[in-house]
């Protein structure tokens, strides 16, 4: 199936949750069907040790011709040929533009903020590929707003409590299930230029559309709790007719997800809707059942039952659900190739 | 606890092996995972870098291989193992 | 004026933050600290209320806080403050791929400092290798008039200097005439060399002049293979010292040297390459010991299984081509039969200084010493023509000689090469020498005595002084801690002393059964850098013992060089015992006995 150059995010809940091995699974479905990859990254992916378990952790492998970011001094000394350096700069220092030439490891870097990542990954597309991949790092989000199609990587490591774990992640599955909606279709739409604002900075804000019904449009991240208030504050001259998210990304990082799902659902449940002006598909969900068990000073590598895990995560969300290791590449890549064609809908 | 390390005189350490040494590298990154494989190469299994400190060529480091913890089984105590029949 | 929101994300270890917004706010730039329990909200709101130059969070890590610190960028990513502000972290397992991986701009960690930092926040650092600024290479000889205070050793050094420069002045040696040749194959172009060449040979011994010739080179030895020196090169070029480090904590004095001498240039320039990032100073070149009985030098880039890096034209080069261009390098002289070809090499090769004693070279390493001083100063002229100074190592105290009279020599060489328009550099020994123990002077401790020689001297002549070689000689053991502080002690002292410059150690000093490695050169400069933070400005306080012993050494000095003085010559004085004999268990020695010729001019 062929894919066009759209750009899937790879995303972890936490440290060890299997963002690589999702990554290193659509490389391998990707190279034997001929599809040209670039791979970049919003941090640093390369350590072959966690730094603070001391576990094992799996490196990322690209095929021949594939492309990628990495850092001046992690380029490896054969089979790479450095293309470009991006302007952008990290703690490591500046990020390239290299192409494998040889199968191989690598250590990904890429720009750290938003605004250089999509720069970057303009670049990256003007050389051909036909799928770029942003490889996430620890639990970060923000910068993937530019992804037009998200994995969703998750797992033990996040905690080992289950019903939490799957809790956690169908709320998650919501934001992106989000309806898309421009602002300003119920009502007047009140841009909140502060970062979690307080219910009286939203309340003062809405004045402005003095009686009509306040639409709420965030750029910029809000507190689940305040949401919920503001919708029934009794100062407002009007009532709220709509919440609408940039993307689905906002309310991932607002602070407890399955707290920001409540809050949006009560505010559904109060005739608000709810809704994000940039959508973004939500491809898959990884499971992994990996957890790393502290025991004195060190760390085991220990799994929960990855048979119960799996089923835990399918019977609560809708989108695919795969455990890589135990089923293969093949059904991520299926639900990737889905996510990403052309005219695709979440 | 499972140890991997043992022999006549490594049940003999009292508590712990360290290692000193200077490894050639380009990254304190590398460095730290020069440090730990070198405990494997080594036999000492996994080690603690203690220290480490990069100065542009190598680095540094002290390695720590706990052979006895507090609460383990000393082997170097001779503890009786059967308890004699009264 | 930079303007930076310092954000202690940890209650506990918020010490290193507020130290460095303190350092900031002295600079004169505007720094607000917030309170460690504000919850992240509050500070991603604060963060974006004005336009800060950087962000800067400080975070002890463990499991679980890396994930909340990378939701903390999230935040500030999402509410736009990254395009206005740089986010910085700092703490203490920060590494630079923790801090790309979390994605901040930088990280500090451990081994940052204050200044880093604040250099970092003024745009000053260099990227992110950034070394110290250039240094300048200091001259231990600057400023010294050589005059001798005490009218009486005045008397007695000129007497000896006359008569020995006298005696030497009808007289030639082999090394001589093979120094003539040397800087004739040096000038002369390529056509001129071979036959120069060969008429060297016909002054050096078997294995030299075969080893030369035909390649057959003495047990041990080999060339330096190209693609060695190549892989060398290539490595230092793309390395760069990482957090250069000072040893001194004020002040420019004592400068520091170390041995180099493993046998191998590539393994002593690596080790010296690291050296130099911990703040050594110099480095001092020392060739094997068995050099000293051929006559002549093996030519080329070779290295060597054992103690001793040889003395080649092409390995001083080499040393001093990948040195920085501030470490000072002196190449060592004063044993053997080859003296004036050695100062001849190392001052073309670029070194800046040399070592030569008339009579250490004789009583403790084995030369003869009419041979040593014809030699000698040949060798004194040479350095004084290439402006080099040179240092009169007194190691002849290990054997059993009084300090007075390995004092006494050094200053003899010394007035010797003033004479001859050189300038000396005077090496009391700090250690714990068979006189010493045999006397009982440092029954309580090593302060009194290894002061009274600097004092004694001072009170002498206004010369450079430069303890070694190296200081704490008979005090280390093979126990790595021990040696270490032996090592810093003594240091400590040099600064209290007041002395120009110091030779230290490694923790391997006490080891004879192996070369030394750089760990132990690392530990013990990290040990004399914590001697001199402790002391800063601080002195050791000896007891009132220390006057005794000054004048008992001065006495000592006057003493033996009223002996001396009595001889035709400074080595006539030295072959009959004056400045040690059999019963302190000094013996003249004996390469190149009879090699001493009139001179046919």
């Amino acid at each position: 199936m062929a894919v066009d150059a759209r750009v899937v995010g790879i995303a972890g809940t936490a440290k060890n949750t299997g963002k690589t091995t999702a990554l290193n699974a659509i490389l391998a479905a990707a190279h034997p069907r001929g599809v040209a990859v670039a791979v970049t990254s919003i941090g640093y992916d390369g350590e072959a040790v966690d730094n603070v378990t001391g576990l094992p952790k799996p490196r990322v492998v690209l095929p021949g011709g594939a492309l990628a970011t990495t850092a001046r001094s992690c380029v490896p000394p054969a089979g790479w040929e450095v293309l470009e350096a991006t302007g952008s700069w990290t703690a490591l220092g500046e990020v390239l533009l290299v192409r494998c030439l040889e199968p191989g490891a690598i250590v990904l870097a890429g720009p750290n903020r938003r605004s250089e990542l999509a720069r970057v990954v303009e670049r990256v597309q003007a050389l051909g590929p036909s799928l770029v991949l942003v490889d996430g790092a620890l639990n970060r989000l923000a910068p993937m707003s530019v992804a037009s199609a998200f994995i969703l990587a998750t797992g033990a490591a996040r905690t080992a409590d289950i019903p939490a774990l799957v809790r956690e992640a169908a709320a998650m599955e919501s934001f992106f299930r989000l309806p898309a909606r421009l602002p300003g279709r119920a009502g007047a739409p009140t841009v909140v230029h502060t970062p979690f604002p307080s219910v009286d900075e939203l309340v003062e804000a809405s004045a402005c559309a003095e009686d009509a019904p306040v639409e709420f449009s965030f750029l910029l991240p809000v507190h689940p709790d305040v949401l919920v208030r503001v919708t029934h504050d009794r100062r407002l001259r009007s009532h709220v007719a709509a919440v609408t998210f940039y993307d689905p990304v906002l309310p991932l990082l607002c602070g407890d997800a399955v707290a920001m799902a409540a809050a949006l659902q009560r505010c559904r449940e109060r005739g608000v809707e709810v809704g994000v002006e940039r959508p973004v598909t939500l491809a898959a969900v990884t499971a992994s059942p990996f957890l790393p068990r502290p025991q004195g000073q060190r760390y085991v590598a220990d799994t929960v039952p990855a048979g119960a895990l799996l089923a835990a995560f399918r019977s609560a969300l809708r989108s695919p659900v795969v455990d890589v290791v135990a089923e293969g590449s093949e059904a991520l890549w299926e639900a990737v190739a889905a996510a990403a064609a052309p005219g695709s809908t979440s | 606890m499972r140890t991997e390390r043992s022999g006549p005189a490594l049940s003999r350490v009292l508590d712990a092996v360290d290692v000193e040494t200077y490894l050639v590298c380009s990254s304190a990154q590398e460095g730290r995972e020069l440090a730990r494989l070198l405990g494997r190469e080594l036999n000492l299994g996994d080690v603690d870098v203690m220290f480490e400190e990069f100065d542009g060529y190598g680095v540094r480091v002290r390695l720590r291989a706990m052979v006895h913890r507090p609460a383990a089984r000393y082997a170097w105590l001779g503890e009786v193992e059967k308890e004699g029949r009264g | 004026m930079k303007s930076i929101l310092c954000v202690p994300l940890d209650p506990v270890h918020d010490v290193g933050i507020k130290l460095i917004r303190s350092a900031l706010a002295q600079r004169g730039h505007r720094t607000e600290l917030l309170s460690p329990d504000l919850p992240a909200e509050e500070v991603v709101r604060r963060a974006a209320a004005e336009p800060w130059d950087y962000i800067m969070v400080s975070r002890t890590l463990g499991y679980g806080v890396a994930e909340i610190l990378a939701r903390f960028v999230d935040l500030l990513d999402a509410a736009g403050v990254r395009e206005r502000s740089k986010i910085v972290i700092g703490g203490k397992p920060v590494t630079s791929e923790l801090a790309a991986e979390l994605g901040f701009d930088r990280g500090f960690g451990e081994h940052s400092t204050v200044d880093e930092v604040v250099a970092y926040v003024e745009g000053r650092e260099a990227g992110a290798g950034a070394t110290a600024a250039a240094r300048t290479k200091p001259d231990v000889t600057a400023g010294f008039t050589y005059d001798v205070r005490h009218p009486r050793v005045a008397e007695l050094l000129s007497t000896i200097t006359e008569r020995t420069l006298a005696w030497a002045q009808a007289r030639t040696t082999p090394a001589l005439r093979r120094v003539r040749l040397r800087e004739a194959i040096l000038d002369a172009p390529e056509a001129e060399r071979n036959r120069l060449w060969q008429e060297y040979h016909t002054l050096c011994d078997g294995p030299i002049a075969e080893g030369n010739r035909d390649g057959s080179l003495p047990q041990g030895v080999r060339r330096v293979r190209e693609g060695e020196a190549r892989a060398l090169r290539a490595l230092l070029a793309e390395r760069r010292a990482v957090g250069a480090r000072g040893i001194r904590h004020a002040g420019a004095k004592p400068l520091m040297f170390k041995f180099l001498g493993s046998g191998c240039p590539v393994m002593d320039i690596v080790h010296a390459k690291v050296c130099e990032r911990y703040g050594l100073d110099g480095f001092l070149l020392i060739n094997p010991s068995w050099e000293a009985r051929y006559e002549g030098l093996l030519d080329g880039l070779l290295t060597h299984e054992n103690d001793g890096t040889i003395t080649s034209e092409q390995n001083i080069r080499l040393v001093r081509e990948l040195l920085d261009p501030a470490s000072l390098l002196t190449v060592r002289a004063h044993r053997g039969l080859n003296t004036p070809e050695t100062v001849l090499l190392a001052a073309r090769a670029g070194a800046d200084l040399t070592k030569i004693n008339l009579v250490y070279g004789s009583l403790g390493a084995g030369t003869d010493p009419e041979r040593l001083a014809v030699d000698g100063l040949e060798a004194m002229r040479i350095a004084a023509r290439h402006g080099m100074g040179f240092d009169i190592p007194g190691n002849d105290e290990l054997s059993g000689v009084p300090a007075w009279k390995s004092l006494a020599g050094q200053l003899a060489t010394a007035a010797i090469g003033c004479a001859l328009g050189a300038r000396p550099i005077l090496k009391p020994l700090f250690c714990y020498g068979p006189h010493i123990v045999l006397h009982g002077l440092m029954a309580d401790n090593f302060v009194d005595y290894n002061l009274a020689k600097v004092r004694s001297l001072r009170s002498l002549v206004d010369a450079p002084i430069w303890p070694g070689e190296p200081i704490a000689f008979m005090t280390q053991t093979e126990d790595r801690v021990q040696s270490a502080n032996a090592t810093s002690y003594h240091a400590a002292l040099a600064a209290t002393a007041g002395v120009e410059a110091i030779t230290v150690a490694s923790t391997d000093e006490a080891y004879s059964r192996g070369p030394i490695a750089l760990a132990s050169r690392i530990d013990s400069i990290r040990a004399v850098a914590d001697a001199y933070r402790f002391m800063g400005g601080a002195q050791l306080q000896p007891t009132a013992g220390v006057d005794g012993f000054t004048q008992r050494i001065t006495d000592g000095i006057v003493t033996t060089l009223e002996e001396v003085a009595r001889h035709e010559s400074l080595p006539q004085a030295i072959l009959a015992g004056a400045l040690g004999n059999a019963e302190d268990g000094a013996y003249p020695g004996t390469f190149g006995r009879g090699s001493v010729t009139a001179d046919g001019r």
